[in-house]
C-alpha cells in the first residue's frame, strides 16, 4: 500500500474513524508491512510528544485575571437605580441633541430613517455623496446575497485559504489613511484589556459557540436580508437606540450606555463641539483626541466593550473600523470612516 | 450548527441537563461575582493557556487570550443558552479571538504561510538543529516538537492541537473552525506531515 490512500488509511486508523471490517483489515497490512507499522508507530509518539508538552500557567495569572475581571464588570455592578437614572438621561439628551446636532450641522436632508432592513438596504444602495477613486465595489452583501440564492456553500473553501473568509482588503490609499491616523487603541499585549479592530470577533458575542467569527459581518448581512424575521435581529439606528424601534429589546442597564448618534458624514467632518454633542455623555470630550483628523471621519457611540462588536456601519466601509476606546465612564466605540464623504448608518444589532 | 445528541453525555450549560453548581457558579459570574469568575477561570484557565500557548507562541500573548477570553466570554453565558459544554465553548472563543487577531496583523490572510521546506519558511523559523548552543547543548524532544509547531501553517497547527492535545473528535473541530470535515482530515494530513518532514520521521 502506498501513496495517498496509505496515508489516508493511516490517518483513519490513527484517529479511529474506521469501521470494526476497515480495522482488521489494516491490522492485519500492519502484520506485515514493517514501514507501515514503523509509520503508526511514529505518528502515535508524535500525538504522544504534543500531549507531553507542558505549558504551566504563570505565576499569579488568576490573580490578574480577577483583577480583569473585576475592571471589565465594574459597569454592570451599578444599582438599578443608577442604571434607570442613566437611561432616563439617555433618554433626554438622545431625543435633544442628537436631532439638533445632525440638523443644525449636517442638514436634515442628510438624514436617511432607519426602520427596517429594508430601508437600510436601500440606504447601502444609495450613492454617496462623492465616491473616492479608489474606493473599491461593496461587493460582499450581494455575494452572500447571491450565494443564498444559488445554494453556494461558502464554507467549502479550499483549504489553501488558511481557512479564512474572504475579508475586505483595504484599497491602498485607505491602507494608507489607516495606518497613518492614530490608533486610539493597540491590539497587543502593552493594551490586554481592550479590543482593537476586532469587530469580526465574535468569540463572545450572544451565540458564543454558535459564532462564525471569521464571517460575522457577512453572516451578519446575510441574516440581515434573508434571515431577520426568524432570528428576530433587530438593527436599531444608534440615533433612535434610546427610544427601542419596533419590536426591538426594551434598553436595560447594559444597554443605557448607547446613547449615541446616527451618522451621516455628508462632506465634511463634525468640528469638537459637534463631537462632544455626539458621544453625548457627560465628560464626552475625554473622546475628543478621536475628533476628525485629516479626511477621517470619527463617529463615538457609548457602549460596553463586547457592545462594540454589534456595532455595524451600513454599507459596510472599506477600511472603517470599530474600536473600543477605554477611559472609565467616557469609554465607548468609536467608529472611523475613511471617507468622511460618504452617507452611512450606524446600527446596532440587538437581540430580543 | 450539529448538536450533540441528548444521549451523547455532553454536559449542557445553562438548561435543566446542566450540572446545577456550574449554571449557579456561571450565574453569579454573569453577576459579577468575582469569587465565582475564580472558581471557573482555576477549572478552564490551564487547558485554555496550553492552547493559548502553542496557538499564540508568546507567553504574554497567551495569557492575554486566555484571560481575554474568560473576561468576555463568560459573562456572556447567559445569552448563549447552553448548546456546547463549557470546556468547548471556551476554547472556540479562544481560537476565534487568536483568529481575529492573527487576521488583524494582516498575516495569514495576505501572506500565504510558507509551506515547509519553502525558504520563506527556514528564513522565519530557522531550524534550530544545527546551531552550535544545540550542539553544546543536546535539545530535548519537547523543544524540537514546540519548533516543529511554530513552523505550522495556523489552521493545520490548531486543527492538530485540537485534535492530538484537546481530543476533539473531526466533526467538534470542523464545527469549531467553521469547516467541513473533509478540511479538518486535509489540515490533519498536512499537519502530521509537515511534522513529519521537520521532525524527521520515518513515512
Amino acid at each position: 500500500m502506498n501513496g495517498n490512500g496509505r496515508d489516508e488509511r493511516l490517518q483513519d486508523y490513527l484517529d479511529d474513524r474506521m469501521t470494526p471490517d476497515e480495522r482488521r483489515e489494516f491490522e492485519g497490512l500492519l502484520a506485515r508491512d514493517p514501514d507501515l507499522a514503523a509509520a503508526v508507530d511514529d505518528a502515535r509518539a508524535l500525538g504522544d510528544s504534543l500531549r507531553a508538552l507542558d505549558a504551566p500557567l504563570p505565576e499569579g495569572f488568576h490573580d490578574r485575571a480577577r483583577e480583569r475581571f473585576d475592571a471589565s464588570v465594574s459597569p454592570r455592578r451599578r444599582m438599578p437605580w443608577e442604571a434607570l437614572g442613566l437611561a432616563a438621561a439617555a433618554l433626554v439628551l438622545g431625543a435633544i441633541l442628537v436631532p439638533w446636532a445632525m440638523r443644525t450641522e449636517f442638514g436634515e436632508s442628510e438624514r436617511v430613517p432607519m426602520e427596517s432592513w429594508e430601508l437600510q438596504e436601500e440606504v447601502r444602495k444609495a450613492p454617496a455623496a462623492s465616491e473616492p477613486v479608489d474606493r473599491p465595489a461593496e461587493p460582499k452583501l450581494e455575494r452572500v446575497a447571491a450565494d443564498a440564492e444559488s445554494g453556494a456553500d461558502r464554507r467549502e473553501e479550499p483549504e489553501d485559504s488558511a481557512g479564512f473568509a474572504p475579508v475586505p482588503v483595504a484599497p491602498k490609499g485607505a491602507v494608507a489613511k489607516n495606518a497613518a491616523a492614530p490608533e486610539p487603541v493597540a491590539n497587543d499585549a502593552d493594551h490586554p484589556g481592550t479590543v482593537a479592530n476586532e469587530r469580526f470577533a465574535d468569540a463572545v458575542d450572544d451565540e458564543g459557540v454558535g459564532g462564525r467569527a471569521d464571517r460575522v459581518p457577512e453572516s451578519f448581512q446575510k441574516s440581515a436580508v434573508t434571515d431577520a424575521p426568524r432570528r428576530q435581529r433587530v438593527a436599531a439606528p444608534l440615533a433612535q437606540a434610546t427610544a427601542p424601534a419596533p419590536g426591538a429589546t426594551p434598553l436595560d442597564a447594559d444597554h443605557v450606555r448607547d446613547a449615541g448618534a446616527t451618522a451621516t458624514t455628508p462632506g465634511r467632518l463634525p468640528d469638537a463641539d459637534t463631537w462632544s454633542r455626539w458621544i453625548a455623555a457627560p465628560g464626552g470630550d475625554a473622546l475628543a483626541s478621536l475628533a476628525p483628523d485629516g479626511d477621517w471621519a470619527s463617529i463615538a457611540v457609548i457602549a460596553g466593550p463586547a457592545d462594540c462588536d454589534r456595532v455595524r456601519v451600513i454599507p459596510e466601509p472599506p477600511g472603517g473600523v470599530v474600536v473600543y476606546v477605554p477611559g472609565g465612564p467616557h469609554a465607548g466605540c468609536a467608529i472611523r470612516l475613511p471617507d468622511p464623504a460618504a452617507a452611512v448608518q450606524v446600527v446596532r444589532e440587538t437581540f430580543p | 450548527m450539529r448538536e450533540p445528541s441528548d444521549d451523547s453525555g455532553v454536559r449542557r450549560i445553562g438548561d435543566a441537563r446542566s450540572d446545577p453548581d456550574e449554571a449557579a457558579l456561571l450565574e453569579r459570574v454573569r453577576r459579577g461575582d468575582a469569587d465565582a469568575f475564580d472558581v471557573v477561570a482555576r477549572t478552564h484557565a490551564p487547558r485554555l493557556y496550553r492552547l493559548a500557548l502553542h496557538l499564540a507562541r508568546r507567553p504574554e500573548d497567551a495569557e492575554d487570550l486566555v484571560q481575554e477570553t474568560l473576561v468576555r466570554a463568560l459573562p456572556k453565558l447567559g445569552r448563549f443558552e447552553g448548546r456546547a459544554r463549557l470546556s468547548t465553548y471556551l476554547m472556540r472563543a479562544l481560537t476565534n479571538l487568536w483568529r481575529n487577531r492573527l487576521r488583524s496583523k494582516g498575516r495569514s490572510r495576505l501572506v500565504p504561510w510558507p509551506e515547509v521546506g519553502d525558504d520563506r519558511q527556514q528564513a522565519e523559523f530557522p531550524d534550530p538543529a544545527p546551531s552550535v548552543e544545540n550542539g553544546l547543548l543536546k535539545r530535548d524532544r519537547a523543544d524540537d516538537v514546540r519548533d516543529a509547531l511554530e513552523r505550522l501553517e495556523p489552521t493545520r497547527r490548531l486543527t492538530i492541537l485540537l485534535r492530538e492535545v484537546e481530543g476533539l473528535s473531526y466533526e467538534e473541530i470542523a464545527d469549531m473552525t467553521d469547516v467541513p470535515v473533509g478540511t479538518v482530515r486535509s489540515r490533519l494530513a498536512r499537519a502530521r506531515d509537515d511534522l513529519r518532514k521537520i521532525l524527521g520521521g520515518r513515512r
